[in-house]
This record gives C-alpha cells, sequence and structure tokens, in this order.
C-alpha cells in the first residue's frame, strides 16, 4: 500500500532496483553457469517405480538440465522421456532395477510432458521450465547488464562532478550559486542522493525530483532489457512499453522549452494524476526482476 | 521373470527374426553357401556392437539416443522392403517352386540381391545391437543384483537366438508352394509391425511428431513387462498403446500386401480352376 506520494520516486527506483538487482543476479549466475554446455549444469534425479515417474511434477529453470534415471526396483517401468507434448526430447530406456541412466537437455521456458510408460498412477507427469538463468538468453542479459552499467558509471561521473559545484558553492558560503548548482544537479540516482544528504523535507525533496529530473523518454533503460524480457514474456514487455508511452503522454502538458514547468506550478490534481500514471508502471516494472532471475 | 530377460529377449527377438527369415529364404532357395556370408555378417555386427558399447562405456559417455533411433528406424524400412521383396518373389515363383523338385532351385537370386540380403543381417544385428551391448554392460556393472540380472539378459538372448534358429529350421522345412499364403501373410504381419517399429523409432528420434494420440490399448495383449509381450513387441512390432500413427502406417502396410498375398491367383486360375484345386490335392497329399 503505497501513499501517492512515494509513488512517483519508488517507480524510479523499482526500475533501478528491478534492472540492477536483475541484472547483478544475471550476471553471477552466468559466470557460476558458464561451463553448463555440454552435460553440464543442473542435475535432475528422477526415480522409476510402479507408480511411473518419481517425481511427476518438475520445476526447473530454463538451461542445461542432466536428468539422472534411476530404477528403485520396479520391474513394471523401465523407460522415462520427455517431450514438448508431441516431441521426444530425451530419454533414458531399458533402466531395469537397480540400473541408472543420464541425458542431458537443454530446456527452454515452457510446459513439458513425462512419460513413464507402464507406470500405474504416475504414467505421466508434467515439467514446468520457468525462464531464468537460461544459457541462451544469457547474451541478452549480458548486453543489458552492460548498457546499465554504462548509464550507472554515467550518472555517477555526473553526481561527482555537480556536487563538486555544490559543495564547492556552499563552502563558500554563496547560497544562490549553491541552489543553482542543485537544481543543476545530475538525473536519477545521484540527484536522489544528493537531495537526500541535503536533508531536505520530504515534500520538496519529490518535488524537486519531478522538477529537475524527469528524463525525456522514461523507457531509455528499459529498452535494454527488453530483448531479455522479450524471451521470457511478451506481454509483460508489451504492458510495460504501453504504460512507459501513458507515463510520458501525462508529462506532455507540462513540457515547456527543453524541459518541464517547475513543480509549485502543479496543482495537487496534476500531481495525483501523475502519480497514478506512474503508479501503474511501477507496478508491472516491479515484475521484471522476478522474470529475468525466475529460477 | 526378471526384466532383463524380457528386454534382451525383445532386442534380441527383433534382430534374430530378421537373420531367420533371410537365412530360410536363402535356404529355401538352396543357396546354404551363401549362409556363411550371414553368420560372418552377423558376427561383425555382434563385435562391432560390443565395441562400441564398451568404448561408449570407457569415455564415459551416453549412446546419442535420437540418432541411435533414427538408425533404427531407417534399418527398420529397409527391412520391410526386403521383406516385401521376398513376398514378392515367392508369389511370382510359388508356382515354379510347386512344379520344380524340393530343394532345387527354381530361379538363381541374382547376385546384388544376395548381398543385399547379407547386409541386411548386418544392420539388422545392428539396429538393436548398439543399444543392447549398452544395456548389457550397465547390467552387469550396475545392476541392483548384478548376477539374477546379467543372468536373465543372457538367458533372454539366447533364447532370441533360438526364436531366430526355429524361424530358420522352421522356415526351411515349410513347402513353400503349399504354404505360401500362409507364409506370406506371416512376413506381410511382420513387414507391417517393422513399419509400426520404424514410426515409433521415427517419434523418438523426432522425426514424425504427428498422430501421436493412443489409437487404443493393447496392454491386455501385450502386458509390459511380460514373456508375450516381448515376443509380440519383437517379432510383429505390437506394442501396449500404439498411437494413431503407428496404427495407420500398419495398416497401410498391411491391407494392400495382405490382400496381394491373398488373393487368388486369377490369371491362371481362372480358366482352369479344376485342376488347380487337383494339383493342390495333389500337392497335399504327396
Amino acid at each position: 500500500v503505497k501513499a501517492p506520494g512515494t509513488g512517483r520516486g519508488a517507480a524510479r527506483a523499482s526500475l533501478a532496483l528491478t534492472l540492477m538487482v536483475g541484472l547483478a543476479a544475471c550476471g553471477s549466475r552466468k559466470n557460476h553457469g558458464g561451463s553448463a554446455g555440454g552435460g553440464g549444469g543442473k542435475t535432475v534425479e528422477v526415480a522409476l517405480t510402479d507408480a511411473g515417474c518419481e517425481p511427476a511434477t518438475l520445476d526447473l529453470a530454463a538451461g542445461a538440465v542432466t536428468f539422472k534415471v534411476s530404477n528403485k526396483g520396479t520391474d513394471k517401468v523401465s523407460e522415462f522421456e520427455v517431450t514438448d507434448g508431441t516431441r521426444i526430447l530425451g530419454e533414458a530406456e531399458n533402466v531395469t532395477a537397480g540400473l541408472e541412466r543420464t541425458f542431458s537437455l537443454n530446456l527452454e521456458a515452457g510446459d513439458y510432458v513425462l512419460q513413464c510408460p507402464g507406470g500405474s498412477s504416475a504414467a505421466r507427469g508434467t515439467m514446468t521450465v520457468s525462464a531464468g538463468s537460461a544459457a541462451a538468453a544469457d547474451a541478452d542479459l549480458t548486453a543489458a547488464a552492460d548498457h546499465y552499467r554504462r548509464y550507472v558509471a554515467r550518472q555517477a561521473g555526473l553526481l561527482v562532478s555537480s556536487t563538486r559545484t555544490f559543495v564547492d558553492a556552499v563552502v563558500a558560503g554563496d547560497v544562490a550559486a549553491a541552489r543553482q548548482a542543485y537544481a543543476h544537479q545530475g538525473h536519477g540516482a545521484g540527484r536522489r542522493q544528493a537531495a537526500r544528504r541535503r536533508d531536505r523535507a520530504p515534500a520538496e525533496d519529490r518535488r524537486r525530483r519531478r522538477r529537475q529530473g524527469q528524463p525525456r523518454r522514461l523507457a531509455g533503460s528499459f529498452d535494454a532489457v527488453r530483448p531479455a524480457l522479450d524471451k521470457r514474456d511478451t506481454d509483460l514487455g508489451t504492458e510495460i512499453q504501453s504504460r512507459f508511452e501513458a507515463a510520458d503522454q501525462s508529462l506532455l502538458p507540462y513540457r515547456q522549452g527543453s524541459g518541464h514547468i517547475a513543480d509549485d506550478q502543479l496543482t495537487a490534481t496534476d500531481i495525483r494524476e501523475l502519480c497514478q500514471a506512474i503508479d501503474a508502471l511501477a507496478e508491472p516494472l516491479s515484475r521484471v526482476g522476478a522474470k529475468l532471475v525466475a529460477s | 521373470v526378471l526384466p532383463t530377460f524380457i528386454i534382451a529377449l525383445r532386442e534380441g527377438v527383433e534382430a534374430s527374426l530378421i537373420v531367420g527369415i533371410i537365412a530360410a529364404f536363402l535356404g529355401q532357395q538352396g543357396r546354404r553357401d551363401a549362409l556363411r556370408w550371414v553368420w560372418i555378417g552377423v558376427t561383425l555386427a555382434i563385435a562391432l556392437c560390443l565395441a562400441v558399447g564398451i568404448g561408449l562405456r570407457l569415455v564415459g559417455e551416453n549412446l546419442p539416443q535420437a540418432q541411435q533411433e533414427g538408425m533404427e528406424a531407417i534399418i527398420a524400412l529397409v527391412a520391410v522392403a526386403m521383406v516385401t521383396y521376398m513376398i514378392v518373389w515367392m508369389r511370382r515363383h510359388a508356382r515354379a517352386i510347386k512344379r520344380t523338385l524340393e530343394g532345387e532351385v527354381a530361379e538363381a537370386l541374382v547376385t546384388g540381391s544376395l548381398l543385399a540380403l547379407v547386409g541386411m543381417a548386418f544392420f539388422a544385428v545392428l539396429r538393436e545391437g548398439f543399444e543392447t551391448a549398452v544395456f548389457l554392460l550397465a547390467v552387469f556393472e550396475s545392476a541392483s543384483d548384478p548376477a539374477a540380472a546379467s543372468i536373465g539378459a543372457i538367458l533372454g538372448l539366447m533364447v532370441a537366438a533360438v526364436v531366430g534358429y526355429l524361424i530358420y529350421k522352421g522356415g526351411l522345412r515349410i513347402n513353400l508352394a503349399r504354404f505360401f499364403r500362409v507364409t506370406g501373410a506371416v512376413l506381410a504381419l511382420v513387414a507391417a509391425g517393422l513399419i509400426a517399429s520404424a514410426l515409433h523409432a521415427a517419434h523418438e528420434a523426432t522425426w514424425f511428431n504427428i498422430l501421436q494420440a493412443r489409437a487404443f490399448e493393447l496392454s491386455w495383449l501385450v502386458a509390459p513387462g511380460s514373456v508375450r509381450a516381448a515376443l509380440l513387441t519383437g517379432m510383429l512390432g505390437l506394442r501396449p498403446e500404439p498411437t494413431v500413427g503407428e496404427a495407420i502406417g500398419w495398416l497401410l502396410y498391411l491391407v494392400p500386401v495382405g490382400l496381394y498375398v491373398l488373393w487368388p491367383d486369377r490369371r491362371r486360375a481362372a480358366p482352369r480352376r479344376r485342376s488347380t484345386v487337383v494339383t493342390t490335392v495333389e500337392g497335399t497329399s504327396r
């Protein structure tokens, strides 16, 4: 339950956070799973029993998976198959009591059918593979992470230089110059941190943020992660895209020159409308990280 | 019965059936000299399969399952062509065989088809051999009761070899002229079963993915894990749960070829129906 006032900040923050957390997690996962080419990756143990497949429901992350199929002593079932409903993707045959066979698959996200012919209650099973550490999507994630890393570095650079100007002005006791420097401080995270550092009243803090900082196109950073997201969930990407456009639209009336009008000219209604657009964007955005690292 | 026995029996029979049919056919044609080449081909295939099985085990690799199934599908289809050729050959020469003395060559087999038959025996063993070799080695090493499981597997292969030998001996003893229709019908069933097996293997090789719904339930007849199932699957390609595609393929082969085998020999029978009956009666009384 978000107060309307925190919504705007939360939108930007959650975008930054989801991307950061998501991509950082993806990045590290890639490093760990780097050798997951042939037969590596995760190992899933499946036992053949009189009932059939044990377990009969599997939830896995996309990527390289090795199935270790063992027969714990049933005479009725000796085969395990992974199919996508029509096509057999991998199988272990003739696994009689005490035997163990392995096979490896590179699984993409989706629903699969497991088959253990001859079993009683679990002759068929289901396997749900969720997107996540998919080796195939690593390239997209790496690109998005690189893009975001450059973005953060750029913002950090701006923050350092503009903060220096501001601090110099404060030290010199030049209040007017300090105000101006603060107003011109960098965008995004830098501006917020500076604002916090100045220990302003929250309301003023928020107002400043809006006045100085709306990027020309809100969706800028999202574009970088879009290809990786589309591989997992195209609907979510489309939804976020349209919310971004709606948020951009809601800002149009306040355009002035190359920027926007000062926020002390906004009415309470204006602010509420802007908040609603940003909140509507924040919600689907908050799901991006989970999608990218889901396992 | 031990499951390893069942599996070894099924895989073994799938190979020995084809070899037995080829050997019997060659024997019928009086080409026992060619039998030696059949045995050499079979021995080579067994050696090759064991070598591959041991090799894979040594380097810790799995048999590439999809490729293996693809090979099974192709060899099964070639076997269908061969059995069909035999059916046609017998049908064409049934009358000639009838007229000549027993054991005499009705018409010399072309060298080409002789080679093809020998090659077929080799490939028939190869078709099931890789999988069986891998299975055997796994059983020797790591079954929960290795001794019993190994004995079961070896017994299964021995019984399969005996089945092949019986087919050969029985095939030799059959009076082709007299029992042509029966022999032809059995061969048509075998070939139709090979079609179903080929389609099944093709599905496992991911080549054939349509019509995979279960056509009907045969597990009352082909109860999984039973000796009967091993023999029915191995010889006639029957499975507990045939798919629609397999059933269609089976029928598409069996109906026309079955009709071809069973259709009365109108061309000659029509004008001399009575004499045909007489010949048959004479044949029976001989």
